[in-house]
């Protein structure tokens, strides 16, 4: 039984979770929902890291460090539809504004002489590298559906799923488009 | 007009010819979404989202297709969606929007027009180019990044206000909007009324003291009239679990064209005095509060023992208010008077000795724009009465010769054609003015004999000259007198200048309300025994100080603390601006409503009843 559902992996990327928080808010749907799908992966619910091939793969945040950049990769290739939940999927988001600022400028001020004066941008190869630009999920990767917000609202989110679900690919009219 | 006949999807709709293709539609209930196109201002075709199919060949902007018979338009087809869309993307994504801390977010046009087109992700790499934020003005923003060069500030600031302070700076993607000469907003010649603010389409442009208080949407709305000045515009006030979020003009206001000033539109926002909600008595220094019916036995008890009673309104008040508060002054003997009442008694004493009839006087203060010349005594005005200073303005970028006359500062002096100085009284010039009209030229050529005659006189006859040269012109003209000027000898001299030449008048006093000039006033004590001061939420009159410091007992009922209530020995509570439900008269002599914005927070919940019972208790 359990093999016929279709599996779902989210990740957030370089976001607030807040979108999975909405997620979570749709409340008792996550009951109907969990006996629809079967979730793959997905780090508000479970521990596991590792992508499997899913026919829903969901994104949220930006792509901003070559990690993001692999994780995007990493899931469209493993899905057959892939979904960016929120403006910073979508559009790129609030972490775009460091575009304005070269990626040395960025981290200079952030660390140099901050947490004290011998404080210094970390240098380590366990640290993802940060891209050039911040930019939104589809600058990376071939993206089926938007779901913008932000955060999306629970019944934006749900609604997503009800189209993946009777089989269509989510698009948001003009009275549930809000962000 | 003739009218002409085209179909717009298919319907037949007919219009005014010379009328454009979106007036058209708007008119017949068809919308086409719109940026940079103000209904106040005129078309630049900048934004190009009310692009429409024309005839099935062209596409073009409907705010600048002018209707033409048989012309066949298309506002929703396949392609004029596709490059709507696409102009939109680009200029959202050529600026840097970020919807969820905006300012505008939920009050924002072009987040609507993106949802509208559901907008959900970009065709195209964004920009995120370096745009400068001046946030030097005490209650303006400009925020560069959130500006789509619609240009609509710069246009209002033009076209309706007249100041011609915002422009473009910058070429091409560094196109932005500057103040002057690319000069910090709060050092530049901006006059602070918001106009640009208000008909900002994004958040480009922000109330500093509304910022994060709340979206339109959430809000209550009053429409009411303000009561800074005797303009009398129309106002739209927003407010929320009551307090105060926003204060915009009203689009349809004939007055005002939907502007507002820095007093009307800034000031009550700014306002942090404490408030009054109980009757204070004061006793060797102490303040010691007291019911209200208490409160009103003192009045009572007080005036009952005052022979020499002067009692003194604010301008501001409502028709209703004033009426019940002259009632219950004459119920005790006292003189009564209004702030701005004695300029407006000199001048029915002027005019009834100088036998000047009604005629000469304008009704619609936007008829400025029309005259060929304007004399304005008193450059006061652009304070006092901003939203006429901006007709004045407007008459001159449109060729209107302006005249101005001022002792101090000439504050038209960019738009001025002769700007004189001249010490108060200003009835030197106007009489040398009356001279020269009546006499010929010869009669001031010798200015040294003139002076002796008048004395001290520091006129140029050159300034004399030219004056009665634009005067003389058999031409549309119409003489200012600014609030200020208070003397009947220079009303006398500029009225009958005024008769002489046939000029027509706009005669101004410190007022807000002129229902002054139907209520009965006469000068009051200037050291009485009691004085009793209804205050109003204007800045202080000197008038009204000065009674409040010469009385021997001062009653002063004020909404809020001030210099006045400092010094009173009573103090009792009265309703603010936005408290007060009435009528007022404008200077086009018309009724206005004010309605009431918020509930009442002190103990007093109505001034009409308050007043009644104090007559009772006579």
């Amino acid at each position: 039984m359990a093999e016929d559902k279709p599996k779902v992996a989210t990740a957030c990327m370089c976001g607030c979770s807040g979108c999975h928080m909405s997620f979570l808010d749709v409340d008792e749907y996550v009951k109907d929902l969990a006996e629809e799908v079967e979730f793959q992966s997905s780090h508000v619910i479970m521990d596991v890291k590792e992508f499997e091939e899913v026919e829903i793969g969901i994104l949220e945040g930006t792509i901003t460090n070559d990690e993001n950049v692999e994780v995007a990769k990493d899931l469209r290739e493993k899905s057959d539809i892939l979904i960016a939940w929120g403006d910073c999927a979508c559009f790129g988001g609030i972490m775009t504004m460091r575009n304005f600022e070269s990626v040395d400028k960025i981290l200079e001020d952030c660390y140099e002489g901050k947490s004290d004066e011998e404080s210094k941008v970390p240098d380590s190869d366990l640290i993802p590298t940060l891209t050039e630009k911040a930019v939104s999920v589809d600058e990376v990767v071939e993206v089926d559906g938007y779901i913008p917000g932000c955060p999306p609202s629970p019944e934006m989110i749900k609604y997503g799923f009800e189209e993946l679900l009777a089989g269509r690919i989510p698009k948001l009219d003009k009275d549930q488009l809000r962000y | 007009m003739s009218t002409v006949k085209f179909t717009v999807n298919g319907e037949q709709v007919s219009a005014e010819k010379g009328e454009t293709v979106m007036s058209a539609c708007e008119k017949h209930g068809i919308e086409i979404p719109k940026l940079c196109q103000h209904d106040a201002l005129d078309n630049v075709m900048a934004c190009r989202v009310c692009i429409v199919e024309v005839n099935g060949e062209q596409i073009q902007p409907a705010c600048g297709l002018k209707v033409e018979k048989d012309l066949e338009i298309k506002t929703e087809t396949d392609e004029i969606k596709k490059y709507r869309r696409m102009n939109l993307e680009l200029i959202y994504r050529s600026e840097n929007h970020y919807c969820m801390f905006c300012e505008s977010d939920g009050d924002c046009e072009l987040q609507d027009l993106m949802w509208e087109n559901e907008i959900d992700h970009f065709e195209h790499p964004r920009l995120f180019p370096d745009r400068p934020i001046d946030s030097s003005h005490e209650s303006i923003v400009i925020d560069n990044n959130r500006c789509i060069r619609c240009g609509r500030c710069v246009r209002a600031c033009e076209e309706v206000v007249g100041n011609q302070t915002l422009g473009f700076g910058g070429r091409g993607l560094e196109n932005e909007i500057v103040a002057d000469a690319n000069d910090p907003l709060g050092e530049s010649t901006c006059v602070s009324c918001g106009m640009c603010l208000q008909v900002c389409p994004t958040g480009a442009i922000f109330n500093k003291h509304s910022m994060f208080k709340g979206i339109k949407d959430e809000c209550d709305l009053t429409e009411s009239t303000c009561l800074r000045c005797s303009v009398g515009c129309a106002t739209e006030v927003y407010t929320r679990t009551g307090h105060l979020v926003e204060i915009e003009g009203a689009g349809t206001d004939e007055e005002s064209g939907g502007q507002l000033c820095e007093m009307g539109r800034f000031d009550p926002l700014l306002d942090k005095s404490e408030t009054i909600d109980e009757v204070i008595y004061k006793e060797n220094g102490t303040e010691k509060e007291m019911s209200l019916a208490k409160g009103l036995e003192k009045i009572a008890e007080v005036l009952d023992e005052g022979e020499e009673i002067s009692a003194m309104a604010s301008g501001d008040l409502t028709n209703e208010v004033l009426d019940s508060f002259s009632d219950a002054m004459r119920a005790y003997g006292a003189l009564f008077d209004v702030v701005g009442a004695k300029r407006h008694r000199f001048e029915k004493e002027v005019k009834r000795r100088i036998n000047m009839i009604e005629g000469h006087f304008i009704d619609d203060i936007k008829e400025v724009m029309e005259a060929d010349h304007i004399l304005l005594y008193d450059t006061s005005v652009r304070d006092t009465h901003p939203v006429l200073a901006s007709y004045i303005r407007r008459a001159a970028m449109n060729g209107t010769r302006l005249i101005t006359i001022d002792a101090y500062e000439d504050r038209f002096w960019e738009h001025s054609d002769i700007s004189i100085s001249v010490e108060s009284p200003k009835t030197q010039l106007t009489r040398l003015v009356n001279q020269v009209i009546r006499e010929g030229k010869g009669s001031i050529e010798d200015l040294s004999r003139v002076s002796s005659i008048l004395g001290g006189l520091r006129v140029h006859p050159e300034d004399v000259m030219q004056v009665v040269k634009h005067l003389e012109e058999p031409t549309y003209d119409i003489i200012i007198l600014g609030s200020e000027i208070i003397d009947r000898w220079s009303l006398r001299h500029i009225f009958e200048l005024a008769k002489l030449e046939g000029s027509y008048l706009i005669s101004l006093n410190q007022a807000s309300n002129q229902y002054i000039r139907s209520l009965e006033t006469e000068g009051v004590y200037e050291e009485p025994d009691i004085a009793y001061v209804l205050a109003g939420d204007e800045d202080e009159q000197e008038d009204m100080k000065n009674l409040v410091e010469n009385a021997d007992f001062s009653i002063v009922q004020a909404s809020k603390r001030s210099q006045l209530t400092e010094k009173a020995d009573l103090i009792i509570p009265s309703l603010s601006m936005f408290e007060r439900e009435g009528t007022t008269v404008n200077i086009n002599r018309k009724e206005k409503e004010v309605k009431q914005v918020m509930e009442p927070k002190g103990t007093l919940k109505s001034e009409k009843k308050f007043f009644e019972e104090l007559v009772k208790k006579r």
